[in-house]
């Protein structure tokens, strides 16, 4: 049993997709536990409440495992996969917009942006190579990001966080290629001025 | 000043010739400069100078904040890769030679790399496991798919059966 599971492990993502894709259940459940990080942390970008990203991270995990028959082709999973992230998290807006009572996205913000100079300081030090980004600056970005106006924070997450191809991101947004090079190319220069005073 | 003397046109050709004369005093220094060759060589040989000193830079700024805007606007799809060959080879030319173009690539790259390191930190953030309650999930729908299916079989079956012995009895 233990000897399967390091097998499955051990596999290429592509492999793990075909055999799920043939009903291998044990296959499909090494696919999702290499995948959830990936859709958790897009999620965590995309929207603000731990229990929303829980959810979503849960439901695309649930719609990629259900729907994995229908990709067609295994190298095209990481695009596939952002079209159901894509999907679910513009289902989530047309929901929040239909629910007038949700928390203030402001409140929450201001609560986060709370962050004291003390606590940034030694990251200044540090070089781009080295992944040495503390805490903080990691809710700072993921707020920042968080409060892009809408058109803005689903590209910059697709292209930066997902590193999708601009064909891949338009048909994803289902927008033209020129607007999607502009979208990006605007929300990377707001986001570069908002958080220059901290990376 | 009725009639200024050379060495007084002299003097004033400089704010002459960038029109920063009264009307009156311009068309003294006009009139002079018609009358006088040696003061109107002079006013050539100043115009020029001015000019080449005043247009020059102004012609060669312009271009390069057009350029310098044309880079920022295509700085982002450049370090995606997205850029066709010409406008690649522009973007990239002027990164070597231009050093505030230089500090814009640099800083969308340093930027882009906290994003990816604050992304790689968040996805270590993930404490649950989804994966086997998303296989479970998934057994108990087909299962379930499989029972309704066989219901509706089982009602459909019933219903035939009973519309077959409705017409039996009707025709007999
Ligand atoms: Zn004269």
């Amino acid at each position: 049993m233990t000897g399967q599971k390091f097998q499955y492990k051990k596999m290429k993502f592509e492999e793990l997709i075909l055999l799920a894709q043939n009903d291998d259940m044990k296959a499909l459940e090494e696919l999702i536990k290499q995948e959830q990080r990936n859709v958790f942390a897009a999620f965590s970008y995309l929207t603000q409440n731990k229990q929303d990203i829980s959810d979503l991270t849960q439901e695309a995990l649930l719609r990629i495992a259900r729907n994995i028959k229908t990709l067609k082709n295994p190298k095209n999973f990481k695009g596939w996969a952002n079209q159901i992230i894509t999907h679910l998290y513009y289902d989530e807006i047309r929901k929040i917009s239909r629910k007038p009572n949700t928390i203030s996205i402001d409140s929450e913000t201001e609560e986060s942006n709370e962050f004291t100079i003390k606590n940034l300081l030694p990251d200044k030090r540090c070089k781009p190579q080295e992944k040495c980004i503390s805490l903080e600056i990691e809710e700072i970005i993921k707020n920042e990001i968080n409060n892009l106006p809408e058109p803005f924070k689903i590209v910059i997450v697709l292209r930066e966080l997902q590193g999708m191809s601009y064909d891949e991101i338009a048909n994803a947004t289902k927008s033209s290629i020129g607007t999607v090079k502009s979208r990006i190319s605007r929300a990377r220069l707001k986001l570069q001025e908002n958080l220059k005073n901290y990376i | 000043m009725e009639n200024p003397n050379c060495q007084q046109v002299i003097n004033l050709l400089e704010l002459y010739i960038n029109g920063k004369l009264s009307p009156i005093l311009a068309n003294a220094i006009e009139f002079h400069l018609n009358i006088c060759p040696k003061c109107r060589k002079k006013y050539f040989e100043l115009k020029t100078e001015i000019n080449n000193v005043k247009d020059k830079p102004k012609i060669h700024s312009n271009r390069v904040e057009r350029q310098i805007e044309h880079y920022i606007q295509n700085l982002s799809a450049y370090i995606d890769n997205e850029l066709d060959d010409k406008d690649n080879i522009k973007i990239r030319k002027l990164s070597i030679v231009n050093t505030q173009a230089r500090q814009k690539l640099e800083d969308i790259l340093y930027f882009r790399q906290m994003l990816q390191n604050s992304f790689d930190k968040t996805k270590n953030n993930l404490k649950k496991d989804y994966s086997e309650e998303i296989i479970h999930r998934i057994l108990n729908s087909g299962r379930k798919r499989i029972n309704s299916e066989y219901v509706s079989l089982v009602i459909s079956t019933l219903f035939l059966i009973f519309w077959s012995i409705e017409i039996l009895y009707l025709y007999n």
